[in-house]
């Protein structure tokens, strides 16, 4: 039987490097209890030899910096893009800063198409009627208007159509103008179609995707975008062009709800479950509404 | 050189004081070239040059002490190596190196032979490592910067700068042992 030690010469000295001897070594410093790492020592040495000696001849522009310090101005140096005296700078166009005015206006139109979508899915009966009304005379002050041209004016006329349809789908004004204090008892929750209402706002969402798609896709400078800049006057136009005498009426007919008939409502209103689907779509729409627009939209709204 | 003697270099030549240029230069060029010459520069002379002119032109932004200015010197150093190599179209060194005789100390030939026969070896084992392994190693030797400022010049952390210098030093010791070298 062998000895612990009679092998010894034939055991392994290849200890592995821990992190104090890996900083002896790069440090340069001796390794007394380690023989086997001499070699590796002394290459490091050599290494670091590589690094001393005289320093290299510099070039002509250090060697002139060396004897003189800097030119006076630095910024001119031979590493720089020379100036040419008296050269003819071109430089590129100035440019605006922001988004060009045909994005924005772009922007513009399907935000506030969003928001008016988003807008009706969270109104309610009375609420949903007078807008009906709103709507239909901002649409007819638009056909007046010469200047929409043609294909916008049918987007808008597509967007202005969402109403409407919630109009056919709820209680009109004047049933709800005649409504009585026992608006309570009439008040049915199964005559409140909200998934029509869900139809609705989904059916707004992908007119607005479909109208930034032929936006987005056409040419900046082309026809369609002269048209969605033209778009964006008429809209301020048509927003300047609903007469005061029709946003009074409106007005007025709200006005003459009674109180405990929106009170009402409102309890009513309540009560519904809304569909998650309602939810979803309502809450993509409003994500998509830019601030200005909301605001403005909420200034139409009531 | 005394460390406090280099913080009043580095102050003076922020004032364009050409004697600190040129005692700054004098004082750490030799590492910069060394350095670029391990990495395969192909005229590590003339960018030895090129990165004090630089460094020179933007030395009243620097802020900090003479351990700060190396570390910042060796940053420059390693960014124009980079671009050094963009510049021949590879990305790392594929040749073999041929350094030595030029740049050694003068005084007694024999030695200088002999010492520049020893550097040039080191180089020569050196080029066996992976591009990262024989930068960090350059670095902690040659350039004398910390595991910290090593992985500020690499853009690395100091744990993958402590793990590429034991690997290069355990490749290192294994070509040794393998080869049988004599330094």
């Amino acid at each position: 039987m062998s000895g612990f030690s009679d092998y010894q010469d034939d055991m392994t000295t290849n200890r592995t490097l821990d992190e104090r001897t890996i900083e002896a070594l790069l440090a340069g410093r001796a390794l007394y209890d380690r023989e086997d790492l001499t070699p590796l020592a002394s290459l490091m040495m050599e290494l670091r030899a590589v690094g001393d000696g005289i320093p290299p001849e510099p070039n002509a522009a250090l060697a002139g910096v060396l004897a003189h310090g800097l030119p006076a101005d630095p910024t001119t140096a031979d590493d720089d893009l020379p100036v040419p005296a008296g050269g003819q700078i071109v430089r590129p166009a100035k440019q605006a800063s922001g988004l060009p005015t045909w994005k924005r206006v772009r922007t513009m139109i399907s935000g506030f198409v969003s928001a008016f979508a988003a807008k009706v899915a969270a109104l309610g009966v009375v609420a949903k009627a007078s807008l009906a009304v709103t709507a239909t005379a901002a649409v007819a002050a638009g056909a007046v208007a010469a200047d929409v041209p043609q294909t916008v004016s049918n987007s808008l006329g597509g967007g202005a159509h969402v109403p409407a349809s919630i109009e056919a789908g709820d209680a009109g004004l004047e049933a709800s103008a005649d409504a009585s204090a026992d608006a309570d008892a009439d008040a049915d929750v199964s005559d409140i179609e909200v998934p029509e209402a869900s139809d609705v706002v989904e059916g707004a969402d992908e007119q607005v995707d479909t109208l930034e798609g032929t936006i987005m896709n056409s040419p900046a400078g082309g026809p369609a975008s002269d048209a969605v800049g033209q778009a964006g006057k008429a809209i301020g136009d048509v927003e300047e062009q609903v007469p005061d005498d029709v946003t009074d009426a409106v007005d007025d007919a709200r006005g003459q709800v009674p109180d405990d008939v929106t009170d009402g409502v409102d309890d009513v209103r309540g009560q519904v479950p809304v569909p998650a689907e309602v939810d979803g779509a309502a809450e993509r729409v409003q994500k998509r509404i830019p601030s200005q627009v909301s605001d403005t939209a909420g200034g139409l709204l009531p | 050189m005394d460390p406090t003697v280099v913080d009043q270099l580095v102050t003076a030549a922020q004032a364009d004081a050409a004697w600190a240029f040129e005692r700054l230069y004098r004082h750490f060029a030799p590492g910069v070239y060394g350095y670029l010459r391990t990495q395969g520069a192909e005229d590590p002379e003339d960018l030895t040059s090129e990165v004090f002119y630089g460094a020179f032109r933007r030395i009243r932004s620097f802020t900090g002490n003479g351990q700060a200015f190396r570390s910042w010197l060796f940053t420059i150093a390693h960014h124009r190596l980079i671009d050094d190599r963009r510049r021949r179209g590879r990305a790392v060194l594929t040749a073999p190196l041929d350094h030595g005789a030029d740049t050694c100390v003068g005084g007694d030939v024999e030695d200088d032979a002999l010492a520049s026969l020893g550097s040039v070896q080191a180089v020569r084992l050196l080029d066996g490592l992976s591009p990262d392994q024989r930068e960090v190693l350059a670095l902690r030797v040659i350039a004398d910067l910390t595991v910290e400022q090593t992985a500020r010049v690499l853009g690395k952390q100091p744990g993958a700068v402590k793990a590429l210098q034991r690997r290069g030093l355990a490749a290192l010791r294994k070509k040794l042992e393998r080869e049988g070298v004599t330094l």
